[in-house]
């Protein structure tokens, strides 16, 4: 089974390095960073770690990212695809989880949860999620206890199927509508989500939720 | 004539002029020419007989021609702004696959050319 870890970056370049080296010690050797036009040196950074590197030349959002690095993986024969970040908050060791259910057949897309490991989760960060597993489910129809994970494994027809079109943060919620709307096969595994304070103070601000939210109202709209 | 009629009668007229420039250039749509054309003249026309906006909204059980004009250009303004949003994002999309199109293309050459 041919596995791509697709990694978007923008300004990881205190990471990248060891995410890389992480997962390459876990055996993967198919690793496509896409840096999203970071004013850092994540590119060269990645590049010199000899792993697929691809730029965007200006900064498009981290929808945008993924979807890139997809179509590169999928043009390179990929027959399973990660969604892993770049800033450390994932355990490499966790995708061999997340890509069981996919070799075994039982389902299409696994999405990693960090509620179903009982993990601890700041008070704000939980809040705020739990209203997205709501908006979710009444937007949607379909019932999840983690929405916006970035952890996410698929198979290459899972890949082909679902197409990124936000290119900001509401891609997320945007794939759970399409596994919805194309009847994939989906399975949440419970994962740890590495909390520090450099990855709450550079990542998801809680109020960013509301600007995803107009972005999937306007969506469901606008088509 | 009241003054605030002259300043309104002169935008009108440049708002047009500025229509016809844009025709001239291809930049708008036969449609869109329509639009704009019949929009601005209207505004001239109010503008001469600001009774005319009375009538209308009085038909329109709207007691008075001034509110009858907010209400249209609040429902205006809200779809152009919804417009320009539709647009936007699409230029957003363009945008998007262009960055996307020379990333995977640089990555694929300088593949080959290290084999």
């Amino acid at each position: 089974m041919n596995t791509f870890i697709v990694i978007p970056a923008y300004n990881e370049e205190n990471n990248i390095a060891s995410v890389i080296q992480g997962l390459k010690s876990n055996g993967y050797e198919n690793i496509v960073v896409v840096d999203d036009g970071s004013k850092d040196k994540t590119y060269e950074i990645a590049k010199s770690e000899n792993v697929h590197t691809l730029k965007h030349i200006i900064n498009r959002g981290q929808g945008a990212a993924l979807q890139t690095g997809v179509d590169f993986a999928l043009l390179n024969k990929a027959d399973i695809i990660v969604h892993f970040d770049a800033d450390g908050q994932h355990d490499p060791e966790q995708i061999k989880d997340l890509v069981l259910p996919i070799i075994n057949k039982q389902a299409d897309i696994c999405l990693g949860s960090r509620f179903l490991s009982k993990q601890k989760i700041p008070r704000s960060r939980r809040i705020v999620l739990n209203g997205g597993k709501l908006i979710i489910r009444a937007m949607y129809g379909i019932k999840l206890t983690d929405v916006h994970n970035g952890f996410r494994v698929m198979s290459r027809d899972a890949a082909q199927r679902i197409r990124i079109k936000g290119d900001g943060m509401e891609h997320a919620s945007e794939i759970l509508e399409q596994i919805k709307n194309k009847k994939l096969r989906y399975k949440e595994v419970p994962v740890i989500i590495k909390y520090s304070e450099e990855t709450l103070k550079k990542g998801q601000k809680n109020s960013n939720a509301i600007r995803i939210l107009f972005k999937m109202i306007m969506a469901k709209l606008g088509g | 004539m009241e003054v605030i009629q002259i300043l309104i009668l002169v935008f009108s007229l440049f708002a047009l002029s500025r229509v016809f420039i844009n025709i001239k250039n291809k930049n708008l749509s036969a449609l869109e020419s329509i639009f704009w054309i019949l929009f601005w003249l209207a505004i001239v026309l109010v503008g001469i007989f600001p009774n005319m906006i009375q009538i209308f909204a009085n038909k329109f059980g709207v007691q008075r021609g001034i509110d009858l004009g907010v209400y249209a250009g609040i429902i205006v303004l809200s779809y152009l702004i919804f417009r320009l949003y539709a647009k936007l994002e699409n230029t957003e999309r363009r945008i998007t696959k262009i960055v996307r199109s020379i990333a995977i293309k640089n990555e694929h050459t300088t593949n080959k050319k290290a084999r």
